[in-house]
């Protein structure tokens, strides 16, 4: 099973059909990382396109040490999210996410349950910074380590564990108020 | 990325050595080693008079000799009679190197100085030449930039896409082979364009000679002729109609080559030789 | 109530993945700076939480998209942009030179405004319909980026694109006009010229194409224009090639050809 560097380095020399085997296997951690924060699911699978499209247009930019695609991807990533949002503020309020909210007859005790809880979380969520928000998705998904998140997001990694810290605060302060107003 | 600027170091004859006629002028000659041996790289040589003369070899340095040209032949000044001419060898050759790309730089904006090159066999080459020279590569593989202002341009035996240009000198091309993809193209303002393709190439042709004719032993499929226009509009625009284009396809038809002289001709020709 | 090792213990533990020692060692840690054991749970149960809601599935365009995009750029010999050598050498000779920042950031704006394009809400279009025209939009940012790189053939096979693929619009037209203008291979400029002269009903190209006289210094690029504006019967040409001829190191049959193209225009 070749590296993600190996990969990376066919697709540098040319031979660019290798790209689909990086497609194959970050599309959806990708694509779960712009649903995580924009809550817009064709925005994402937009995103997503533009991500593989820089990788192409820049492949020649990469350096591969050990475990630095993941890392340049996800610096792509960020980048690619923040340049189409920095206009709009897309934080999208409970009462925008629609597909949430479709209610359908097959729907049990328990998918209602979980959906409210999904609701409850993307609201406290909206309670976060941007930059909290994805210090955040960076951690809990993607299987990144904090070394690597700090090299995503450019600062140390003792910034990135205080800053995930302080978001779990936040979220448990504003659960408890959620509770509290339930 | 370090630059290397390799700066030459005096090791040719001694230039204001008393000239014994017959001598050749003394030349000076440096070599640039590659950051990458092995990898393809770029020789970039904007030069002003002189000529440069590129030959592929199997080796993994880069080697440059300049040599300040004599007198052009049928120069008559009288003064001169009797003497030989003394080179006063400032060629001030210099070339840098950054990630296997070349650049050589000489004092040819004021003096003519002729330069021949070897390069790795796999190098793409940006050259150009003001005056007072040709230029010639042989047996090279890459992409080709190529300018000659007044001075005539010959490839060999070269493999890659070529983008060739001279106002007044001639072309004259032999290509072993066409990588599919990049586009060529060979234009002169009054040079002749000579270019020799492998029998075997799919090329889509455009060729297009304002005083000059068209020549080939190739089966060009010529469309039909078409002009550079769009289709009239119907609130009243003009048709425009331009000098037309000859367009054809070679083979399957590939690569767009576009071939262009005001007064040359264009000759188009099939290479003899068996493929390698 | 949190100092930073606090912070960074809980952060740690969170994560996980941790040696079981590690974790045993954290959580007493933790325990002796007087984290109350209800909160860490709190922490770990949110933790849990977040992971629950699903992300739903990408749709099966996005695949097709990929693959598309994908085949186009092989079909196209899309080379990469190199930050190469050849782009910080000071002795290259001028005209698109090193690809400057802004290029970088026109890029992206090219890649934001076809996503841009893909976000503004628009009326249901036929899947179809709606696949075709990302394609153009996507063959337009790669003309675009194309039309970017250090290497002259490139940028040829740029605007050989342009011709075929691209949809004409604002970004392409000024894209060749910058070309037709500036770049630094004639035979670029050259083709730049053909392309721009197939769409010169629009009033703004041929504007474009009058104005370029007076910055072409190649007599190939002077002639080609002096044959299109002859075609268009372009009478505002008439003055640049005037400029022109007032130079006493033109070429002798350039001249020519100007003062034929003068008279006729005329």
């Amino acid at each position: 099973m070749p590296s993600d560097n190996e990969l990376m380095a066919a697709v540098k020399n040319g031979d660019l059909e290798k790209l689909a085997d990086l497609y194959e296997k970050y599309n959806r951690p990708l694509f779960a990382f712009f649903y995580k924060m924009t809550s817009d699911p064709q925005a994402s699978e937009d995103l997503v396109q533009v991500v593989f499209c820089k990788i192409l247009a820049y492949r020649d930019r990469y350096r591969d040490k050990d475990g630095t695609f993941a890392v340049w991807l996800f610096q792509i990533a960020r980048n690619a999210r923040i340049d189409h949002y920095h206009k709009e503020k897309f934080l999208k309020n409970a009462s925008d996410v629609d597909e949430l909210e479709i209610k359908s007859d097959s729907d049990t005790a328990g998918d209602y349950e979980r959906r409210e809880k999904a609701l409850r979380m993307r609201e406290a969520l909206n309670g976060l910074t941007e930059v909290q928000r994805e210090t955040l998705i960076l951690s809990r998904f993607n299987g990144l380590s904090y070394e690597e998140i700090a090299a995503i997001m450019n600062c140390r990694v003792g910034t990135i564990k205080a800053r995930v810290f302080r978001a779990m605060e936040t979220l448990r302060e504003s659960f408890r108020a959620l509770e509290k107003s339930a | 990325m370090s630059i290397r600027t390799v700066v030459l170091i005096a090791a040719a004859v001694a230039f204001l050595a008393p000239a014994v006629p017959g001598q050749n002028p003394p030349s000076e000659q440096i070599t640039i080693p590659l950051s990458l041996p092995g990898q393809p790289g770029t020789l970039i040589v904007p030069h002003g008079r002189g000529s440069v003369i590129v030959t592929g070899y199997d080796g993994a340095a880069v080697i440059v000799k300049a040599s300040p040209a004599g007198p052009a032949g049928g120069d008559a000044d009288q003064g001169a009679r009797g003497l030989a001419w003394v080179a006063t060898g400032e060629t001030r050759l210099s070339a840098m190197e950054d990630g296997n790309t070349v650049t050589v730089i000489t004092n040819s904006a004021s003096k003519t100085i002729d330069l021949r090159i070897l390069v790795p066999r796999r190098f793409n080459l940006k050259l150009s030449v003001k005056d007072n020279g040709r230029i010639e590569v042989d047996g090279v593989t890459g992409e080709m930039e190529i300018n000659n202002l007044n001075g005539s341009v010959r490839l060999d035996r070269v493999t890659g896409a070529a983008l060739v240009n001279t106002v007044d000198g001639d072309i004259v091309c032999r290509f072993d082979r066409i990588p599919p993809g990049l586009p060529l193209a060979f234009t002169s303002v009054y040079g002749k364009i000579d270019v020799t393709f492998p029998s075997d190439a799919d090329l889509t042709i455009r060729m297009k000679t304002d005083q000059g004719s068209i020549f080939s032993d190739f089966d060009i499929a010529v469309g039909p002729r078409k002009s550079l226009s769009e289709p009239a509009e119907k609130a009243g625009g003009r048709r425009v109609t331009l000098e037309d284009w000859t367009s054809g396809r070679i083979g399957k038809g590939g690569n767009d080559v576009r071939l262009q002289s005001y007064e040359g001709n264009i000759y188009i020709r099939k290479s003899k030789a068996g493929r390698p | 109530m949190s100092d930073k090792k606090t912070e960074r213990l809980v952060s740690e533990l969170l994560k996980g993945r941790l040696p079981s020692g590690k974790e045993a060692r954290i959580k007493a840690s933790l325990k002796k700076k007087g984290m109350n054991p209800g909160r860490l749970a709190e922490y770990e149960k949110l933790w849990d939480a977040l992971a629950e809601e699903r992300v739903p599935e990408p749709s099966e365009a996005m695949s097709v998209r990929f693959r598309q995009a994908l085949d186009e750029a092989k079909k196209t010999g899309w080379r990469s942009e190199t930050e190469g050598a050849a782009a910080r050498n000071p002795f290259r000779r001028p005209g698109l030179g090193p690809a400057p920042r802004w290029a970088f950031g026109f890029s992206l704006v090219v890649i934001g405004w076809f996503v841009g394009y893909q976000l503004t809400p628009r009326p249901e279009r036929s899947r179809l319909e709606a696949l075709n025209a990302e394609m153009r939009d996507m063959k337009t940012a790669i003309f675009l980026t194309k039309m970017e790189s250090a290497s002259a053939s490139e940028r040829m096979s740029a605007v050989h694109y342009a011709e075929d693929a691209a949809a004409w619009d604002d970004t392409v037209r000024e894209a060749l006009v910058r070309a037709l203008n500036s770049d630094a291979n004639a035979n670029v400029r050259l083709t730049a010229l053909e392309t721009l002269t197939r769409r010169s009903n629009d009033p703004r190209v041929r504007e474009a194409l009058v104005q370029s006289i007076e910055r072409q210094e190649s007599p190939l690029l002077v002639l080609a224009l002096a044959d299109v504006m002859l075609a268009l019967d372009e009478k505002r040409a008439a003055e640049p090639f005037r400029k022109m001829i007032a130079d006493p190191a033109l070429y002798f049959s350039v001249r020519q050809r100007l003062e034929e193209t003068i008279r006729k225009l005329t």
